[in-house]
């Protein structure tokens, strides 16, 4: 069966992307989630959503003034209405000639290239496809919720297979997350303190 | 500068001390009024003789006549509205530009179709026509704003009358704005055509039985007034007008409460006589806001909605319900939104030109150019750069 794309690309550059898609998705992501973008080439980019917001505009401001809202009004705002729900991914890594790379990624997609979930075997290739290389492009990056965003990722890879391996794993990416934090102390605290939450 | 604010100062402190007066002159009129509607409340055959005695003398006579309804009639709206199917239907336009690199017209419509209670997610339509060539230059005598206004008006029925024929009673057709066509029928051949389209549209929802209506919102005419000016002497010194100033609106204001609507008047005007038997326009007067915040509109209606008590009381429950669903600023919903899918703004106008270009130079016709008019005043927008 053929994966069903999310959304499609509304802008982007080498670091990131904004997504948009209908509102009435069952299917959105959620924070934290691995997203792929195929590229016309052959090659896919990989990438972290770490913010989802939805916009207003003047009706819905005006809407929201009404003592109640029918449910047809409410199906034709988030169905028919150009209001579409944002997602911001980071890039943690690239595909190309079967070989993954967790680096900056060469190029960024382009508008409305369509944008699909990873599933398990796809996240499970990636993380164990470099040396967490990923894990400093969202540390060193002041605009993302890093401490959140690390947690949310960690959660979603224990999910995948709870096992041994999984656990060895996490206990690999703590000790890289702490050497690359080991110069900022507030930072390595809010990340461990975030990672301690996971049950 | 843009404006002399020197000389502004003045006149604006001017028009402050006038506003006092003005509304002292103001109230006086409004309560005049308002006794001459008491006074003749239930005087309705006395005023009808009264139009037509007027309109015997002044074939262009704008105003209300009364029918069976007291002038001072409220009816309450009986919420919630009962189901139904509301089709809605709203046109914007690009005029044409001589000034532009190309000529061109367009007619954008917004069809919305929603039925109230359901759940069910509404529809949306756009409709798009470009005008070119000799849609543009039919060898009328109308201007091509007026042509394109015109086209706008009669499609905008048409599109109603195609999406009726697809669903089944009860069934509401709203637009923005007058039934009556405005400044129509003129002595134009094209406008008479267009005109004639126009009112075979309106035959089409007739017999289909749809609740067809016109939506004014914050009316400014003075139709109920000119009617009481009938049977009230004017000054003989000035001639002035009686209750010159006073509107229908504010007449009604302290009259009709949240959802009522005024006594059902038949629309008495130059065309009016061309809006034959049951097309003949109607209208009423309703208060679609809330106890806190009122919100007026002028409803016209055709004879075959009026003459239905079912059918208005339907329309009335529906229009307050959906004015009430837009918030604070009660305007029925159905409409705010075929308006929105219709709207044709500045940016899509530069798109469509893009494309029209495009295409002529594809084919190996030379670029287009703004007239120098239209160049030179584009540099309108001159600002003062770094220090």
């Amino acid at each position: 069966m053929n994966p069903i794309a999310i959304g499609r690309l509304l802008r982007s550059n080498t670091m990131g992307c904004v997504i948009g898609c209908k509102l009435t998705q069952s299917d959105t992501p959620s924070f934290g989630d691995m997203l792929r973008i195929p590229l016309t080439d052959g090659s896919q980019l990989y990438g972290l959503v770490y913010d989802i917001h939805i916009d207003d505009d003047g009706l819905v401001r005006q809407l929201i003034t009404a003592p109640d809202v029918p449910a047809e009004i409410i199906e034709d705002n988030r169905r028919n209405r150009n209001v579409p729900l944002e997602m911001s991914v980071v890039f943690i890594g690239w595909q190309a000639n079967g070989s993954i790379s967790q680096t900056r990624v060469p190029r960024p997609p382009l508008t409305l290239d369509e944008i699909f979930p990873c599933g398990d075997d796809e996240m499970l290739q990636f993380i164990n496809s470099g040396k967490f290389g990923y894990l400093r492009t969202i540390l060193r990056n002041q605009e993302l919720p890093a401490a959140d965003l690390v947690t949310a990722h960690l959660r979603q890879v224990l999910k995948l297979r709870p096992s041994a391996s999984s656990d060895a794993w996490a206990q690999r990416a703590l000790t890289e997350i702490i050497a690359l934090l080991k110069d900022d102390y507030p930072q390595l605290m809010d990340v461990l303190g975030a990672v301690s939450e996971i049950a | 500068m843009p404006v002399n604010y020197i000389t502004l100062t003045s006149q604006v402190t001017t028009l402050g001390e006038n506003a006092k007066t003005r509304q002292a002159e103001f109230t006086r009129k409004l309560a005049q009024c308002r006794e001459a509607l008491v006074a003749n409340d239930q005087e309705l055959i006395a005023l009808q003789r009264r139009v037509e005695e007027a309109v015997a003398q002044n074939k262009g006579l704008r105003c209300a006549v009364p029918l069976q309804e007291p002038l001072s009639t409220r009816v309450s709206a009986s919420l919630p509205a009962p189901a139904c199917t509301i089709l809605s239907a709203d046109g914007s336009q690009i005029n044409p530009d001589p000034h532009d690199e190309v000529l061109f017209g367009l007619v954008n419509l917004g069809l919305f179709r929603i039925q109230p209670g359901s759940g069910e997610v509404p529809r949306e339509e756009i409709i798009t026509d470009l005008l070119y060539d000799e849609q543009l230059h039919p060898g009328s005598g109308l201007s091509t704003d007026d042509l394109v206004a015109l086209l706008r008006d009669v499609r905008e029925r048409q599109a109603l009358v195609r999406a009726a024929a697809n669903e089944t009673q009860p069934l509401i057709t709203l637009t923005d704005g007058q039934l009556e066509l405005f400044h129509q029928p003129s002595e134009d051949p094209l406008a008479k055509e267009l005109f004639e389209d126009y009112l075979d549209s309106l035959n089409e929802l007739a017999l289909a039985g749809v609740i067809t209506a016109g939506y004014v919102s914050r009316p400014r005419a003075n139709l109920v007034v000119n009617l009481l000016e009938l049977i009230t002497p004017r000054d003989d010194k000035s001639g002035e007008h009686p209750f010159a100033g006073i509107t229908d609106m504010t007449l009604y204001e302290e009259l009709l409460s949240s959802g009522e609507r005024s006594a059902i008047f038949r629309l008495q005007s130059s065309s009016s006589a061309r809006y034959e038997g049951r097309k003949a326009l109607h209208f009423f007067y309703l208060n679609v806001g809330t106890p806190e915040r009122a919100a007026f509109a002028r409803v016209e209606i055709p004879l075959w909605v009026a003459e239905n008590p079912g059918a208005v009381a339907m329309l009335q429950s529906v229009l307050v319900e959906q004015a009430r669903h837009s918030g604070s600023y009660p305007y029925p919903y159905p409409l705010l939104r075929a308006h929105e899918i219709a709207v044709v703004q500045m940016p899509d106008r530069q798109q469509v030109m893009i494309m029209i270009e495009n295409e002529l130079l594809r084919r190996g016709f030379p670029p287009g150019r703004k007239s120098e008019k239209l160049f030179n005043k584009g540099y309108g927008d001159r600002k003062r750069q770094g220090t």
